[in-house]
């Protein structure tokens, strides 16, 4: 019999149906991955193992942990129960933990709350759990505020609240979707040591193949509130049944096909420079220098320093796709902004089209606007909620000044929404009415609607699911070859990147560490930490290849239950 | 924790060197000359010369700058043009009944406004929610010296228990004096409880909507314990600014107060001061009410680092 079951569960929440009769197991000691797209209904399933689903929810089948109903219990019950028999890890450890409190303090809390023990006596618990979870109180003194702790370690303190307790079951929502590469590597190690030592049973919930694949015993694939294929992890990657497993699959795994401008026919040789390495550069960073103004000590000295951006030099030339990888606070976004004349550099040059940008007149910036534009990661928080797609896709028509009439602008509008594959009508809707990847679409349209020789990507797919990432991939793959455009595409993820550059730099703490042809750094990185990258960034085919591939298990189509689950 | 109390306290001071020489300017640039107005306008020229001569009113402004910060410093608050007496005398009597009326009411504030706020995020909707609201929307839109009458109205005329108006002062025993009080203050009290009530609802609200309040509750704390626990300090933070920022309110609020229930105080002091052109006593309240806002909100910042560790970063 498993340790835990969901037998038939549904939710509704005010009456809508999220979750349509979800039946999954977990056995002893296993790692379950679930995994589905965003809305699937994946968080909803763990937070109902929690009984903390949000207000007006609608709870029916059951949910067995060792044979008892969790959904039969008492509130009082279910108190006993959370931190003691299921722990639970969360994505975000940013905002995971009370900033007023300390993290001695906070694991401390789940050690008085169930064993009701003196405080001094949780204290010494506490320090014993952050030790086994990698941070030794000679390091990370009990005292510390979880904003004195980066997000990696953040998510340590999560987990070994989670773990505090040795439960029998830990759930963990896409607990480092929110974290870089290498961090993510090491909290994935982390858990699965601490299950196995624990002899834990853990619920991984995750949008990411690759992590499946790496952590799992067991898949289950869930869509739109059902789970429709599960299996044995070799197994399921195998011998996929269901048509949205394989979706799934093709899409984390998608390359799209990129064509030369003005060039038919697709080709799948990696260029070695497109366009002719000759060609004057559209923007050309010379040993650019950023720093930020740090917290002021005293009065009358000088604000400390930070050197974000350090001697970085780089060019983009016309048709070309430059990739910028790094983790967060490398200085990618500053060094972004600053090509983008947004903010000036301290040290060093910009030129544009071979003018610096120190020289520039207001009609010059005019041009670059024009010449340059950019798509952000989260295209929700980048629109005026008030504005009609038509009005904001049109914005930067502003930088034609008079150039064009309201016929032509209407055109316009037209011709680009239809480019990134949306419809002339769409331009009648307000951003609401638009989904995630839809809305990512009306962002490209907006740069596109000046003509513009370069767009400046900043994490473009990071915030969208597999499937619309690979459409949306594919459409800047398209665009790209039409236009004749240059990207400069800015990503944490190696994987991306490496679908869509010609060409790529590595950056670490403001500086470019390697940089070269994509296909030739990826293959061979000559940089230590572009290696670390690598070996850190989850790959599905390695991941697959590296797992002992034991005898397969039976890949059962899902919908009914084990028996006796 | 020891810089971060040195730098406040910096500022502190800064900000009060600031504050003294913009009243002093404003002062002289304000028309009305006290001499003329102590002698009258047929006053002889060479009588008024005498005076300005004997108020030091001759020497440059500079100079008396400097002479009126040192004698503050010092305590010397100078000599009141139409009461003849040392301003300083004037404000101390004055004080002791002002300072006690604006704690009372902010005490009165805090002890109103924050267990209200908290009911109605807790009760998020529903009609306890709904009622303190419209309750609330009452108590800011009515001014205070409205809600005085009223007070005075039922407690005063109607059921007797309460003075209508006057102080007997401390002298008088501690329970008739803060009697005298209680009504002026609730009068303070009520519009700015309604403002702070509304504050902590909402913030409240908000800090029962982050995700730490889930991993509280993940960890087997019940709804009321994770409240308490955590979400309640989290959501005085956005209190404490306004309540550092309402003191000001209080301080102003108490002028018209005082003389809706002819209290002695402060308020009243500086109104009839200004009526009179009692200049030197307008300057002095006027720095002294300044300077009660600028401490009270240098606490205020002093109490957010005791409640947030951001705040006070080790240097």
């Amino acid at each position: 019999m498993s340790l835990f079951s969901i037998e038939r569960l549904q939710v509704s929440i005010y009456g809508q149906p999220i979750l349509k009769g979800v039946s999954l197991s977990v056995g002893e000691g296993e790692i379950l991955g679930l995994v589905g797209e965003s809305g699937s209904g994946k968080s909803m399933t763990a937070l109902a193992a929690m009984r903390l689903l949000p207000r007006g929810a609608r709870t029916q089948g059951r949910i067995l942990l060792d044979g008892e109903d969790i959904l039969a219990k008492s509130e009082a019950e279910m108190c006993d129960l959370r931190g003691r028999d299921i722990g639970m890890i969360f994505q975000e450890p940013m905002t995971a933990l009370n900033p007023l409190k300390t993290i001695g303090a906070q694991v401390a809390e789940c050690f008085a709350q169930h064993l009701g023990a003196p405080r001094d006596e949780c204290m010494a618990w506490a320090g014993q759990v952050l030790e086994r979870v990698g941070l030794p109180p000679s390091r990370f003194p009990l005292d510390r505020y979880p904003h004195e702790l980066s997000g990696g370690q953040r998510q340590r303190v999560v987990i070994a609240m989670a773990v505090a307790l040795k439960p029998k079951l830990i759930i963990a929502d896409e607990p480092t979707t929110a974290l870089d590469v290498t961090t993510q590597a090491q909290i994935l190690a982390l858990m699965r040591e601490l299950v196995t030592r624990d002899g834990a049973s853990l619920l991984m919930i995750t949008h990411d193949l690759a992590v499946v694949a790496e952590m799992a015993d067991r898949v289950s694939v869930m869509r739109d509130g059902e789970v429709v294929e599960e299996g044995a992890t070799a197994a399921f990657f195998s011998g996929m049944r269901h048509p949205y497993s394989r979706a799934l699959l093709a899409a984390s795994t998608h390359v799209p096909v990129r064509r030369r401008a003005g060039c038919a026919r697709p080709s799948s040789l990696p260029p070695a420079q497109p366009q002719g390495g000759q060609a004057e550069p559209i923007l050309l960073a010379q040993e650019v220098v950023r720093d930020y103004r740090g917290r002021r000590r005293s009065l009358f000295r000088a604000p400390e320093k930070h050197r974000a951006v350090d001697g970085v030099s780089l060019a983009i030339r016309p048709g070309e796709s430059v990739g910028l990888v790094g983790e967060s606070g490398c200085g990618k976004s500053t060094l972004a902004r600053t090509l983008m004349a947004l903010e000036p550099p301290q040290g060093g040059t910009v030129l544009f089209r071979g003018r610096s940008f120190a020289d520039f007149s207001s009609a010059d910036l005019t041009a670059l606007r024009r010449a340059v534009q950019v798509v952000f990661q989260d295209p929700y928080g980048s629109f005026d909620p008030r504005h009609k797609a038509g009005r904001l896709v049109a914005e930067p028509l502003y930088l034609l000044r008079g150039e064009i009439d309201a016929a032509e602008r209407n055109r316009r509008i037209a011709a680009v929404l239809r480019d990134v594959g949306l419809k002339p009508e769409d331009a009648e809707k307000y951003p609401h009415e638009f989904s995630g990847g839809q809305r990512q679409r009306l962002a490209i349209a907006r740069a596109l609607i000046t003509r513009p020789s370069l767009i400046i990507l900043d994490e473009p797919v990071s915030a969208l699911d597999v499937s619309i990432r690979a459409q949306v991939l594919d459409l800047l793959a398209e665009l790209q070859a039409e236009h004749g455009l240059a990207y400069l595409f800015i990503s944490h993820d190696l994987a991306v990147v490496r679908a869509i550059t010609d060409r790529v730099l590595v950056m670490r703490a403001g500086r470019i560490v390697e940089e070269g042809p994509t296909e030739e750094v990826f293959s061979a990185p000559r940089h230590a930490y572009t290696r670390e990258l690598l070996a850190a960034s989850p790959d599905l085919s390695r991941a697959l290849a590296a797992r002992d591939m034991r005898a397969p298990t039976t890949n059962r189509a899902a919908g009914e239950v084990p028996p006796g689950g | 924790m020891l810089t971060f109390l040195a730098r406040r306290l910096a500022s502190l001071l800064v900000t009060l060197a600031v504050a003294s020489a913009v009243i002093f300017a404003v002062m002289e640039v304000l028309p009305g000359d006290p001499a003329e107005i102590m002698l009258g306008t047929n006053a002889r020229p060479d009588t008024l010369a005498a005076l300005r001569a004997n108020l030091g009113l001759d020497r440059p402004a500079t100079e008396r700058y400097v002479a009126w910060v040192s004698g503050f410093l010092q305590g010397d608050l100078g000599r009141s043009y139409t009461y003849s007496v040392p301003v300083g005398e004037l404000v101390a009597q004055r004080l002791w009944v002002s300072l006690p009326l604006a704690a009372i009411s902010l005490l009165l504030t805090v002890l109103i406004a924050i267990p209200v706020g908290a009911i109605a995020a807790a009760r998020r909707n529903r009609p306890v929610d709904i009622g303190i609201m419209a309750a609330t929307q009452v108590g800011i839109a009515v001014p205070n010296f409205w809600f005085a009458m009223l007070l005075v109205f039922v407690f005063a005329v109607s059921l007797r228990l309460l003075p209508a108006g006057g102080f007997p002062g401390w002298g008088a025993g501690l329970w008739p004096a803060l009697r005298s009080l209680i009504l002026p203050a609730v009068a303070l009290a009520l519009p700015q409880a309604s403002i702070l009530a509304r504050v902590m609802r909402s913030s409240l609200i908000d800090t029962l909507g982050e995700d730490y309040m889930r991993t509280a509750r993940a960890k087997g704390l019940s709804r009321s314990e994770a409240v308490r626990r955590h979400a309640l300090r989290n959501a005085l933070i956005p209190v404490l600014t306004i309540m550092g920022l309402q003191f000001s309110f209080l301080l102003a609020g108490t002028i018209i107060i005082e003389n809706v229930f002819f209290l002695p105080g402060l308020g009243r002091l500086v109104f009839q001061a200004i009526t009179q052109r009692d200049l030197i006593v307008v300057k002095s309240v006027v720095m002294l009410l300044v300077a009660s806002v600028v401490i009270v909100n240098f606490l205020v910042e002093l109490a957010y680092a005791a409640v947030d560790p951001r705040l006070r970063r080790r240097a």
